[in-house]
């Protein structure tokens, strides 16, 4: 019997096409997609912050579309990663992009550290419980589970400013330039070539406490050394002299250069903005440490705010601004050396404003050591927060399970495992344990998952409400290489849709790993049209046909197996009759079949060798895609061995193992007809 | 008839040959339905094929379970092209056609392996059946 047989129908004028693109069309269950909603923002590893849609508009030249995956491996967009495997952040290339039009569920979960995404019920995050790390479509996470967020993430960018385009633009003389103006003899100014921490600092005054416009830029604060270093910095990095003015009490700095300006948008990419749209340029984002540093301790010195110790009330370092994507850049410059936040946004007069709050004397620690106050009073606070042991914040790991496992396994009593034998009840009760005692538990026992928890590069964050909303529009998705996961800009980790695990849900209906054990799942014919896929400059445009698996036998009994009452079970076999007939009178109209099969099981017991036969019979190309190569019960000489007269490519679709060789069977299969 | 009993009936070329696709079928089913596996000497053509399995599903009932069906080829493709032809003027000038079709009552027949010219049928276990 055919479980499931997917049948491709090919376009097949547009094979024949001038540009001799081919072009093949796919079809699935709809609304079967694992995706983000286009708002959802991209962490690259250049420093950029890009929506999943501005990602996709770059590279897609199709207006019209359902549904199309786009090869991207020749661009080398590198995103940092997740491995799931070590818990280590690394970089990895995006190699498909995918967008899909979408009608259904959409799920918005938010976070207790106010992290927030929004994603198709079948999109994957990334779950920690008893059984350890593992993927977890969305729609089936409940509240108070933990999903893993970023903690420690350090981008890579180039600390030497890109050669300025002077063309038509600037009079250059030297390492001074000039605005071309007609109006105005610009004042001529000197220009840095690399980013130090002179620049940065700048930089930092310019986003916390600068009112900046085209032509002008107005700095006012009443900290004194805050003014004069604005001064010393304007002169130093080019040679201006700022207006010095008293505004409403304020002293203020003012600078009218539109030549600076110019140089600020066009080699920075530091555009004037208002307060809600404030950003830092992505150049900025990933400096090293010492210049991160330098960046934040102004942000934090002009900006931010630090509580007094006292009992009562909550010990934070906070950061507060009107712009969104300012205080998650913030938060990803903080992830350089560990410290995690939690973000909360609160109207004031009618405008949201957006916060970073820092608690937990880790956390105060840290940014004592890596980054400081240089405002005397900030300082001191800071210094008394880190001296004591502030217990809020704590991220806690819900892996009581899985550490009582370990215990048994090493034979330890309680006390010995967890080094006393304090709060252990409520641990149970709660199923969950502090980072602080797992550090503790990790440098004294030696155990390997142990260790890898608290060494990983993230957190996990309990999920604090999960709601639904209608959608209709396009959802969109990446595929990376390896190790599947992508971070988005508020540091939550999303598994992405590999295009192997995507395909498998078309031609499957379901995931690999969850295939329906009832026969006849499906039981009508589905057809989408118009599906591209992009893969090495050759373009295949497709429409899927979903068919019902053709079987030569249907006893409703086997349905009695699965706990359906008699009538039920009857209904079922006859809308499979029904449905084989249908797919039968399909069989005329297919172009190409593919035939997926588990590798792991008996193919005899898969397919039926009739209906194999029968396409052959009729010069419809077949493809055998043996899947879940990755398995060490997998045996794909066996499915060889049953169907010798047929091409069989072997894939694993989870790890998406052997997929570029699966592409190229598909279009060779395309091609020979 | 002794339904605890297996049986085999073969249907010669000639029987079916000078019969339309809708007589074969009739023909093949009702020998199906009353649990006979039958051996065809030749191959059904796809669209016969495809047409039986229509009418199957068609008469499904709480009785009738299906039908196990497979054929065999008996011109190797790696068979040079001279040996190819030479047997299919033999068979056309004998009257024969290529190869042998087994199909039988699901209830009966659990499986059908088949390499490419060896046929393996297993039946159910004649405790397990279903009459």
């Amino acid at each position: 019997m055919i479980r499931k047989l997917k049948v491709f129908f090919f376009n097949l004028r547009s094979i024949f096409n001038k540009k001799k693109n081919i072009k093949l069309g796919l079809y699935g269950p709809p609304n079967s997609g694992k995706c983000v909603t286009p708002e959802t923002k991209i962490v690259l590893m250049n420093g950029e912050i890009k929506t999943i849609k501005e990602i996709f508009d770059s590279v897609n030249h199709n207006n019209s579309f359902n549904e199309i995956y786009i090869d991207v491996r020749s661009k080398n967009l590198i995103i940092p990663s997740f491995n799931t495997q070590t818990l280590k952040i690394i970089p990895k290339r995006v190699s498909f992009v995918y967008a899909q039009k979408y009608k259904g569920k959409i799920y918005n979960i938010l976070t207790k550290a106010g992290r927030q995404i929004r994603v198709t019920p079948e999109h994957p995050l990334i779950r920690l419980s008893n059984n350890g790390v593992e993927n977890i479509r969305t729609g089936g996470l409940k509240a108070n589970e933990s999903i893993a967020i970023a903690k420690k993430l350090s981008l890579a960018t180039n600390i030497m400013l890109p050669k300025l385009i002077t063309e038509n633009c600037f009079n250059v003389n030297g390492n001074m330039i000039q605005i071309i103006s007609k109006f105005h003899n610009q004042k001529e100014i000197i220009i840095p070539s690399y980013i130090d921490e002179d620049l940065v600092s700048f930089i930092g005054y310019l986003i916390t406490e600068a009112y900046y416009t085209k032509s002008v830029i107005k700095f006012s604060n009443s900290d004194e050394y805050a003014l004069n270093h604005f001064d010393y910095l304007t002169k130093k990095l080019f040679n201006l002299e700022a207006i010095k003015r008293i505004n409403n009490g304020v002293p203020e700095r003012e600078l009218n250069s539109r030549t600076l300006t110019d140089f600020l948008e066009k080699s920075l990419n530091f555009k004037p903005s208002l307060s809600g749209n404030k950003q830092i340029p992505s150049q900025f984002m990933g400096l090293p440490d010492n210049l991160t540093a330098k960046l934040l301790q102004i942000l934090f010195d002009m900006g931010g705010y630090v509580s007094k110790l006292t009992k009562n009330s909550s010990n934070q370092i906070e950061y507060s601004t009107k712009s969104k994507i300012l205080v998650e850049q913030v938060q990803l410059l903080l992830n350089r050396f560990g410290i995690v936040g939690r973000f909360r946004s609160k109207l004031i007069n009618g405008q949201a404003y957006w916060s970073l709050f820092i608690f937990g004397s880790d956390n105060h620690r840290l940014f004592k050591e890596k980054i400081g106050f240089r405002i005397k009073y900030k300082a001191e606070r800071l210094d008394k927060l880190s001296k004591c042991c502030l217990k809020r914040n704590k991220f806690y790991l819900p892996i009581m399970g899985l550490l009582e496992n370990i215990r048994k396994q090493e034979k330890l009593k309680e006390e010995e495992f967890y080094l006393d034998n304090k709060h252990i009840a409520r641990m149970y009760r709660d199923n969950r344990i502090s980072y602080h005692r797992l550090e503790k538990m990790s440098r004294v026992l030696n155990n390997k998952i142990i260790k890898t928890l608290t060494n990983s590069d993230n957190l996990w964050d309990e999920i604090k409400e999960i709601t639904q909303e209608e959608y209709n529009d396009y959802i969109y998705d990446l595929t990376i290489e390896d190790t599947h996961t992508f971070i988005i800009s508020n540091g939550l980790i999303a598994h992405n849709t590999s295009i192997a695990n995507r395909i498998c849900q078309d031609w499957l209906g379901e995931d690999m790993g969850t295939v329906s054990s009832i026969p006849h799942e499906t039981r009508e014919i589905n057809m989408k049209e118009k599906i591209t896929i992009n893969s090495k400059g050759k373009e295949l445009s497709f429409n899927l046909v979903d068919t019902p698996g053709i079987a030569t036998k249907i006893d409703y009994e086997d349905f009695l197996k699965f706990k359906m009452k008699i009538d039920e079970a009857k209904e079922r076999a006859k809308e499979a009759t029904k449905g084989i007939i249908d797919a039968i009178k399909w069989l005329d109209d297919m172009d190409c079949v593919l035939i997926v099969l588990d590798s792991t099981r008996n193919p005899y017991n898969q397919v039926n060798i009739t209906i194999i036969g029968n396409l052959a019979a009729r010069d419809i190309p077949v493809l055998i895609v043996a899947n879940k190569t990755d398995l060490k019960k997998s045996d794909v000489k066996k499915i060889e061995d049953a169907f010798p007269q047929y091409s069989v490519i072997g894939i694993s679709a989870e790890k998406g193992l052997n997929m570029e060789e699966f592409y190229d069977k598909v279009f060779e299969m395309v091609k020979k007809r | 008839m002794n339904k605890k009993l297996l049986t085999l009936q073969y249907i010669p070329y000639h029987e079916l040959g000078n019969l339309n696709t809708e007589e074969k079928l009739k023909k093949i089913l009702r020998s199906v339905k009353e649990d006979k596996i039958i051996l065809i000497e030749g191959k059904l053509d796809p669209n016969e094929e495809a047409e039986l399995i229509t009418k199957t599903m068609e008469e499904i009932d709480k009785k009738f379970k299906g039908i196990e069906i497979c054929s065999i080829d008996n011109i190797k493709q790696n068979q040079e092209l001279f040996e190819r032809i030479r047997l299919k003027i033999a068979n056309f000038l004998l009257g024969r056609s290529n190869g042998l079709t087994i199909v039988g009552p699901a209830t009966i027949v659990k499986e059908i392996k088949k390499d490419p010219f060896k046929i393996e049928l297993l039946t159910l276990d004649r405790r397990k059946r279903k009459y």
